[in-house]
């Protein structure tokens, strides 16, 4: 058993259906697939930990009579675990150890620092060894205390799955599904 | 001057027959379960039925060292029995040895037999002094009383609502309802509390499988190890096929980010 973190850009980007008009940000798609292709390298016996902190980010443009419906299905699939003492302290740790970081090394926004630290030490109190995490700030003050990875550009199991969702032989909704009888159905002429 | 207490006439013998046998050589362990099966047998008691001995008909030891009762004891590696010992010491005065050099789990060790020596002293009506065998001028190296487990509990622990995970080893228990975990960056399992009969009963239709246990912990403060945990509840949180866990949240309520034309920004302007 592997005990991961995540942070809320993972399961937003892994769940946004990227738009295909201009006030979509460029590299959406591209997010949207690496997001996905990191859930889908997680094993079975995996456990994921996505902190309470990070579920309140990912409900804020979700309408109120359907936050409740939505937690129920992150705490059906994910580990939720609240801001406990001991994610307290390891907080605090944090943010000590961030301050002894070179200032070019450092957040420029003190909150942004608040509610990463939050999310990363509520992972690393329930014994997450990696935390994943596409924002570089996050990683850098997850790696303080463990191992802090971006979002995989390649599926691990599979060198080629990227460039055939990009070249349309693979579609996301194809990676998505259980993968090696479909995608070697697909490679035949 | 006090007169000292007549000693009483022995009623029985216990012996550990071999050849060549020495009673150095047998383990305190063994000496104490063997001393623990006889008194069961004289008093005729059933361990399964009678929770402890009644004191009027418990057994005593005889021809140990009087003043007050000094059992001398030997160690094979006397060394290491020492250190222990003296780092007893100052788990009992100060809770320095609840250090960031120690592991945690050798704190916790020394805490459980802690609590059992203040239970006995406060069963027996005394403190209990372990010294260093002919160095009796020098005082003892520690001593424990009645109240001293929970003099240092409050100050090395920590108790709070929690979340747990690990592995459903063992579930079970006569007296109390209990669960033993495999949990991950831990040496030795974790003795967990099951609240009632009903968690428990739920527990074990899950042997051997993931659990994230929610719950009370006690933990040592200065390096966070669990030292007791009771579970009040668990779930078992499995993501699945990715491509309909994807759609269950989107149909729950994730769609909802579809709206939004730059997630990263947005999300930045939250933090």
């Amino acid at each position: 058993m592997k005990i991961v973190g995540i942070d809320s850009n993972v399961l937003i980007y892994a769940g946004v259906v990227p738009r295909t008009d201009k006030a979509t940000s460029p590299g959406q798609q591209e997010l949207t697939i690496r997001a996905q292709l990191l859930l889908h390298s997680f094993g079975a016996e995996d456990q994921i930990i996505l902190p309470t902190v990070a579920v309140s980010e990912i409900l804020v443009p979700v309408a109120p009579m359907n936050q409740g419906a939505l937690v129920a299905q992150l705490r059906a699939r994910f580990v939720c675990p609240p801001f406990d003492l001991q994610a307290s302290s390891i907080a605090a740790d944090l943010w000590a150890q961030f301050r002894k970081l070179p200032k070019n090394e450092t957040y420029p926004d003190r909150h942004v620092l608040r509610a990463d630290a939050m999310i990363v030490a509520a992972a690393k109190a329930l014994g997450a060894t990696v935390f994943y995490s596409h924002n570089k700030d996050c990683r850098q003050l997850a790696a303080l205390v463990m191992d802090a990875q971006d979002l995989p550009e390649r599926d691990p199991n599979d060198m080629f799955a990227v460039e055939e969702i990009r070249s349309g032989r693979l579609k996301v909704e194809d990676l998505m599904a259980p993968r090696t009888p479909v995608r070697r159905q697909r490679r035949r002429p | 001057m006090a007169k000292a207490k007549r000693k009483p006439a022995a009623t029985f013998e216990l012996r550990f027959v071999a050849p060549d046998l020495v009673p150095e050589a047998i383990s305190l362990r063994n000496v104490s379960d063997a001393l623990a099966a006889v008194q069961d047998l004289a008093v005729g008691r059933d361990p399964w039925e009678m929770a402890s001995v009644p004191a009027e008909k418990s057994i005593g030891l005889l021809d140990v060292k009087r003043g007050s009762a000094v059992f001398e004891c030997l160690s094979h590696s006397p060394q290491e029995a020492i250190a222990n010992l003296s780092r007893v010491a100052g788990i009992l005065s100060d809770g320095e040895s609840a250090n960031e050099e120690d592991d945690g789990d050798r704190l916790i060790a020394a805490l459980r037999p802690i609590k059992n020596l203040s239970d006995i002293a406060s069963r027996v009506g005394c403190v209990l002094e372990v010294r260093l065998a002919g160095r009796h001028r020098n005082g003892p190296l520690f001593t424990v009383g009645r109240q001293d487990f929970q003099r240092i509990s409050r100050r090395l622990m920590l108790t709070g609502e929690t979340t747990v995970i690990g592995t459903v080893l063992r579930v079970g228990g006569a007296t109390r309802w209990r669960c033993l975990m495999r949990v991950p960056g831990r040496r030795r399992a974790l003795y967990c509390d099951v609240r009632n009969r009903d968690l428990l009963r739920r527990l074990g239709e899950h042997l051997t499988e993931n659990i994230v246990a929610t719950g009370t912990a006690t933990w040592i403060h200065r390096t966070w190890r669990i030292y007791r945990f009771e579970i009040k509840d668990f779930t078992q949180p499995h993501l699945g096929n990715v491509g309909e866990a994807i759609g269950e949240l989107r149909n729950a309520g994730l769609s909802a980010w579809d709206k939004v034309s730059d997630p990263r920004k947005y999300l930045g302007g939250m933090r």
